[in-house]
């Protein structure tokens, strides 16, 4: 029953504020936080999304050389790329987390 | 010398084949990348940094917009006589600051990212001297000064960082001082040598100490061995970490070994 577990999310909500004391935040002043809330939000995954598109190139670009090389013989260069290629992936789910 | 013939046949055939194998891996110095890779990853690094920095100036100039709009509202409750809606509102700024130079962490989180080392009095030729002490939260290190360091941080930033030496600095002004900062805020207490005088009564320090979640109690007199304190503004006496040294020890959180909990 979604209406009767939101029904207890709310008295649950108002018995907190009022046990909290808090004062409740005028209808302007909410409106201009959930519009900031979802602006940043928007800004920060759009900004995420950028960076993941310059990442994935990056890593093909690192992929194509690491295999040229190795079809090269030139096995040394490719540990390095692969090396490289790996360490820029774990800085990306880095900032993933 | 016949004998040996086909045992150095067989190590000359073992070494060419290991080094004609791609498996072989010399023992020289890891191979430079590529001229044209170096370049492509520092245009990638250029354009990571470019990206970020436009990130921060969009959200930057969204949040002064929000600070606007709700400092103008939060006057119009002030003047209407509703502070309580007025402290809210500017509570819910607050909340939206951006992270200080500590990071914005969570609780648990702080205190792993907490490296606190304090100690009192050391034995220094024929006297004594202040011990070591330092406050890192992550890559951000406190000023120390003389005395007991207290930092308090709301969001990683810094919103109290000094130093109490005197009996009148902690019975009178760290109270004071305290009472600026948002509940709820993280507190870092860690002693430098020593502090208030020989006759020190610290009713009003030990107050303070459970304001912020501690629970030990100083005895009378000047405060000489090390102690340490993480706790939240506010929060239950006893639910800070809190750590006491030996005399002439360092007491240091996380390890803590030298140091003994607070009683």
């Amino acid at each position: 029953m979604p209406t009767r577990s939101f029904l207890r999310a709310a008295i649950a909500a108002l018995a907190l504020t009022a046990c909290l004391g808090a004062a409740e935040i005028p209808k302007d002043a909410s409106k201009a936080l959930a519009t900031y809330d979802a602006k940043t939000a928007a800004i920060s995954a759009d900004a995420a999304k950028a960076k993941a598109k310059l990442r994935k190139a990056l890593l093909q670009k690192l992929a194509d050389a690491e295999a040229k090389e190795e079809r090269a013989k030139r096995f040394a260069v490719a540990r390095s790329l692969k090396q490289a290629r790996e360490e820029i992936e774990a800085a990306g789910e880095e900032t993933v987390k | 010398m016949k004998a040996l013939r086909p045992f150095a046949i067989a190590l000359a055939v073992s070494l060419a084949i290991s080094l004609a194998s791609p498996a072989f891996v010399p023992l020289a110095a890891e191979e430079p990348l590529p001229d044209e890779i170096v370049v492509q990853i520092d245009a990638y690094d250029a354009a990571v940094a470019a990206f970020d920095a436009q990130t921060r100036d969009k959200l930057e100039k969204e949040r002064s917009a929000l600070a606007t709009a709700l400092q103008r509202i939060a006057e119009k409750e002030r003047k209407a006589g509703r502070a309580d809606v007025a402290d809210a509102v500017d509570a819910a700024l607050a909340d939206r600051a951006p992270a200080g130079p500590a990071g914005n962490l969570a609780w648990d989180d702080f205190v792993a990212a907490c490296r606190v080392t304090s100690q009192g009095l050391v034995k220094k030729g024929a006297g004594e001297a202040p011990g070591e002490c330092s406050i890192q939260v992550g890559s951000w290190s406190a000023t120390i000064g003389k005395g007991l360091t207290v930092v308090a941080l709301v969001r990683g930033n810094p919103v109290l960082e000094s130093s109490y030496v005197a009996e009148s600095d902690l019975n009178s002004r760290l109270a004071v001082d305290l009472d600026r900062v948002p509940a709820g805020a993280y507190v870092i207490m860690a002693l430098k040598g020593s502090a208030a005088g020989t006759n020190a009564v610290h009713a009003k320090f030990d107050e303070a100490i459970r304001r912020c979640g501690g629970k030990h109690a100083f005895t009378k007199g000047t405060i000489r061995t090390g102690y340490i304190l993480i706790g939240r503004l506010g929060a239950e006496p006893g639910s800070a970490i809190e750590l006491v040294a030996a005399d002439r020890e360092a007491v240091s959180h996380p390890s803590g070994a030298a140091g003994k909990p607070a009683e």
